[in-house]
């Protein structure tokens, strides 16, 4: 609920003065008083004088004096009161009834309609006098104000003196939402009880009367009488009444203020102190202000929505001239003969000016000369495929242009995206194309350099062979990222050149020339060496030929250099893990690019991935090379060869070569004529298993020198295990002891958990031999046994581990038996033959896959010959994967 | 994840946890099949745990190991391990482990 706007116009009641309403009915009833008392005088005059009613006629001035008033009412009144008096007199004077005295009363009458007549006239003078005072004071109310609020009160300030004693004025608000704008009367001391009034009962706009209902319905209403009826059908309850009667309205009338068929709100006028009803002219008059306050209200609605529109329209003017300004794409727009007519300031920069003015002020010819447009290929597109001279000729959203945009005789680059859009005027040709260039190197770059980097590192990680795979890249940067790449790495304090790529083979010739008969040296101030050197790179964004003459001396060298059209240069260096390996030379030429700060970051992405490949391949080298040492130190380096015996040995280990594997064999002398041969896995690869095959290896020579049991053998290793480890990695070994002195050459082995020994008799029959015995490091009470063969000359022992049988498992799983008859068909000269056959057998899988566990063979025959000693020694053969 | 080379089942036989294990039991899937038998029995902490290999086309040395510790984890908590070899290639293996003296081995399960 709006509250209703009680502040006063200044000036509005000055102390003592009084409206014209009351003003007027007070002179009126002045003059009758005036023309009554004078026609008394007149007729008391003539009865003193006796003169037998002479001054009767002179009666008829009261009338027109009461004329003068403008009352026609009070006229007649005075016109009858002369003409009785008239009467009267004649009666006094005994002169009654004759011919003189009823032709003098008779005057009277006469005289009496012209002063009706007059009073008439001078009535209707009045009100159209009040009328034009009361519509000139709504006029210029409403052109003085644009405050529909203080409109209001000052009309109702205009009305209570002119034409009512109470003036009401109601807007009509958002919906159905009524405002109290005005109450006055012009009487301050009165005005209280219509404030109290409407503060406690606001206007209720579903009411059946008065000012409501006129807004509702859009009807005057005239209230000539306003009795307790009228009032009890306004108020709301009794308290409502009471304040109403306080108002002491006597008479009232309610005018909608409508314009254009729309009810804008109601004023309500009302007569109290004043007295007199109000009538149609009354109505009529409201219903001129009510008009007038309409259209001024409308009129100052329009104002107030067209003012606001403007501002909004300024300030988005303002806004979107502010917005293009910032926004980094660059704007303009161009007419159909392509002048420019505006240019954001991203575009003034684009194209190189230093401003609007400066650009709109040259002939788009000139503007279009100083730069080219290239497409995704490198080809120059013509100014008319551009996407603004397409929206000029009419076609709508033409598609957008990427492509690469270069001043001329700048060198810089850039990705731009170009779109335009026609406008249009009233009958349909474009009178503008809007052209916005955005910016998209960045973007463009950045996937194009994602693509390449991914690419890139593929090739990588693809080998650990880095010289190849480094070259391979530098192949893949051409011409992507660059014309020419070239890598060089730094090995022993040396800078080894590994390759140089160009899409033209013609070319790398040359600069292979160029490489070879100038190396870079570690000493050269820039170029190379120096980002080497600093950790820093080099970017030269344009090469003079004049640096180029002065920093290199040879002629024949500058003249090779020139012929290659260098012209910018980005050397990157390599680094990973916090070491300098190498650097990465980019090279700009005949494409005509050139390279900035925004090409830093590729390129030094792509270094740091060659380097850290470099720094892969040799980290890896460096394990491999630890593994083999470790591998190698856990099997005999030479395998000694017993006189009667023959000894062969295949190892072949499984997975990458960087990891250390768990079989183990070895030989050694334990006394004058007796031999010690053992096979054994250690569960697991890698260092533990690496540990604990030495320990394996170490405890079992140890304790061979002092015990010849095999199976106590091993259980010391056993007990050697429980006791030294708690991973709980446990190992199977065969410990065989061989006694190939003076008699009887005998083998005693035991197993712990591991396969059992084949024999190969030298007339061909084959078997597998022994007991199982329980696995090593698991259980303080292994069940282990000693069995013990006599052998003859030829006879061969084969041990293996369990790698062989299970090389292409479970696939292929043949039983010992099985590989050692397919190997004893032949008719084997030597044990080297029956070891290498047996892991050609296992190994040449037709698949070609690595065997799945290691591998190891250790082959011991007895000589047919004898023992005489001798013989080739066998050398171990230890075989690391492919 | 490495993709397992190894299967298992499990359900409930006369108040034991019977693991039916199938594939290859190997440096590949053997810790996996640690951690799968130790959520199968926790909470649940059945008397006896049947370790069925009849469907294993082959068993390493990892394998073994894991027969092992699970063995020697039911030991300690007063329960027990069978394992059923099958007469396969872990039947073999086993033999030549000698473990069937420590650990309980059965060919079949038709009991």
């Amino acid at each position: 609920m709006q509250p209703v706007r009680w502040a006063l116009p200044t000036g509005f009641l000055q102390p003592g003065e009084e409206p014209a309403r009351l003003t007027r009915g007070r002179r009126g009833i002045l003059w009758l008083m005036a023309g009554v008392g004078s026609a008394t005088a007149i007729a008391g005059l003539d009865v003193a004088l006796g003169s037998r009613v002479r001054l009767v006629a002179f009666l008829v001035v009261a009338p027109l004096i009461a004329a003068v008033g403008g009352r026609p009412r009070g006229t007649a009144l005075a016109t009858l009161y002369t003409t009785l008096l008239a009467l009267v007199l004649g009666w006094e004077n005994h002169f009654f009834g004759t011919k003189d005295h009823l032709l003098r009363v008779g005057v009277i009458p006469a005289g009496g309609l012209i002063a009706v007549w007059i009073a008439l006239a001078r009535g209707r003078e009045l009100a159209a006098r009040r009328r034009y005072r009361v519509i000139a004071g709504v006029g210029e109310i409403a052109q003085r104000s644009l405050d529909p609020e203080v409109m209001a009160i000052e009309v109702a300030r205009l009305a209570s003196f002119e034409l009512a004693d109470w003036c009401f004025v109601f807007l009509r608000g958002e919906g159905d939402r009524i405002r109290q704008v005005a109450a006055v009367h012009w009487s301050p001391g009165r005005q209280q009880a219509a404030w109290d009034l409407l503060a406690r009962y606001p206007l209720d706009p579903a009411r059946d009367e008065g000012p409501a209902a006129v807004i509702r319905d859009g009807r005057p209403r005239l209230y000539p009488e306003v009795g307790d009826d009228v009032l009890r059908a306004l108020a709301a309850d009794e308290e409502n009444l009471r304040l109403l009667r306080e108002l002491r309205m006597r008479s009232a009338m309610v005018v909608p203020i409508a314009t254009r068929g729309r009810t804008l709100g109601a004023i309500a006028f009302a007569t109290a102190e004043s007295g007199g009803p109000l009538d149609e002219a009354d109505l009529e008059l409201g219903e001129e202000i009510a008009a007038r306050m309409a259209v001024a209200l409308e009129n100052a609605r329009l104002y107030i929505q067209l003012s606001a529109a403007e501002s909004r329209l300024r300030a988005s003017r303002d806004e979107l001239q502010a917005i293009l300004d910032g926004v980094a794409d660059a704007v303009t727009a161009q007419r159909p003969d392509g002048e420019l007519v505006y240019a954001n300031d991203a575009a003034v920069r684009t194209l190189g000016f230093s401003s609007v003015d400066e650009l709109l002020a040259t002939p788009v010819s000139e503007v279009t000369a100083r730069f080219e447009f290239l497409d995704e290929d490198g080809n120059r597109v013509p100014i008319e495929a551009l996407p603004g001279r397409r929206a000029l000729s009419g076609e709508r959203s033409p598609e957008p242009l990427l492509g690469r945009f270069r001043r001329r005789g700048d060198p810089t680059e850039n990705w731009v995206r170009v779109k335009a859009e026609p406008v249009f005027d009233e009958r349909g040709d474009p009178v503008l194309a809007i052209n916005v260039m955005e910016d998209v190197t960045e973007v463009h770059q950045a996937s194009e350099g994602e693509r390449f980097l991914a690419e890139a590192s593929a090739i990588l990680a693809s080998s650990l062979d880095h010289r190849t795979t480094l070259s391979n890249v530098a192949r893949l940067a051409v011409p992507r990222i660059a014309d020419w790449c070239a890598v060089d790495i730094l090995e022993d304090g040396k800078i080894r050149h590994v390759v140089v790529a160009h899409s033209d083979p013609g070319k790398v010739e040359l600069a292979v020339d160029l490489q070879r008969r100038w190396p870079v040296d570690i000493s050269d101030l820039t170029g190379v060496a120096n980002v080497l050197r600093t950790g820093e790179p080099e970017l030269y964004p344009e090469i003079p030929d004049e640096l180029l003459a002065e920093a290199i001396e040879e002629p024949e060298r500058l003249e090779i250099i020139r012929s290659l059209g260098m012209r910018s240069v980005l050397i990157v260096p390599m680094a990973a893990r916090g070491r300098m390996l190498g650097a990465v030379t980019l090279v700009n030429a005949e494409s005509g690019r050139s390279f900035g700060e925004r090409d830093l970051p590729l390129a030094r992405d792509l270094a740091n991935r060659c380097a850290l490949a470099v720094d892969n391949a040799r980290l890896y080298g460096e394990r491999t090379h630890i593994a083999r040492t470790l591998q190698e130190s856990l099997l005999p380096p030479e395998l000694p060869q017993p006189p009667g015996l023959e000894i062969a040995a295949r190892f072949r280990a499984a997975g990458e070569a960087y990891e250390v594997g768990g079989d183990f064999y070895d030989v050694f002398k334990t006394a004058p004529g007796e031999w010690a041969a053992v096979i054994g896995d250690v569960c697991g690869k890698g260092p533990e298993a690496a540990a604990l095959t030495a320990l394996a290896r170490y405890t079992l020579r140890a304790t061979a020198m002092r015990e010849k049991s095999p199976s106590r053998i091993l259980a010391t290793l056993n007990e050697a295990m429980l006791h030294q480890r708690t991973d709980r990695r446990f190992c199977t070994v065969l410990y065989a002891h061989i006694e190939a002195g003076d008699g009887e050459p005998r083998l005693r082995f035991a197993s712990g958990g591991h396969p059992l020994p084949l024999v190969l008799r030298s007339g061909g029959a084959v078997a597998e031999t022994g007991t199982p015995g329980t696995l090593l490091g698991v259980v303080p009470d292994p069940d282990l046994s000693d069995e013990t063969l006599v052998l003859r000359p030829g006879d061969s022992i084969v041990l293996y581990t369990d790698g062989l049988t299970d090389a292409a498992a479970p696939r292929v799983m043949p039983e010992p038996m099985e590989l050692a008859a397919r190997v004893h068909e032949h008719d084997y000269e030597s044990a080297d033959e029956i070891a290498e056959h047996l892991l050609e057998d296992a190994v040449g899988d037709p698949s070609g896959r690595q065997p799945r566990d290691d591998i190891a063979i250790l082959v011991v025959r007895f000589r047919p010959g004898g023992t005489e000693e001798g013989a080739a020694r066998a050398s171990t053969v230890a075989m690391g994967a492919a | 994840m490495a993709c397992l080379s190894v299967g298992l089942d499990t359900r409930e036989r006369e108040g034991a946890l019977h693991v039916e294990l199938s594939g290859e039991l190997d440096i590949s899937s053997a810790a996996a099949v640690e951690s799968r038998l130790l959520e199968l029995e926790d909470g649940n902490a059945p008397e006896r745990v049947i370790l069925d290999l009849r469907a294993v086309s082959f068993l390493d040395s990892t394998g073994l190991s894991l027969l092992i510790n699970v063995d020697r984890r039911l030991r300690s908590e007063g329960r027990r391990l069978t394992v059923v070899s099958g007469t396969g290639a872990p039947h073999r293996i086993l033999e030549i482990s000698g473990l069937g003296s420590h650990i309980e081995i059965v060919e079949d399960l038709d009991s």
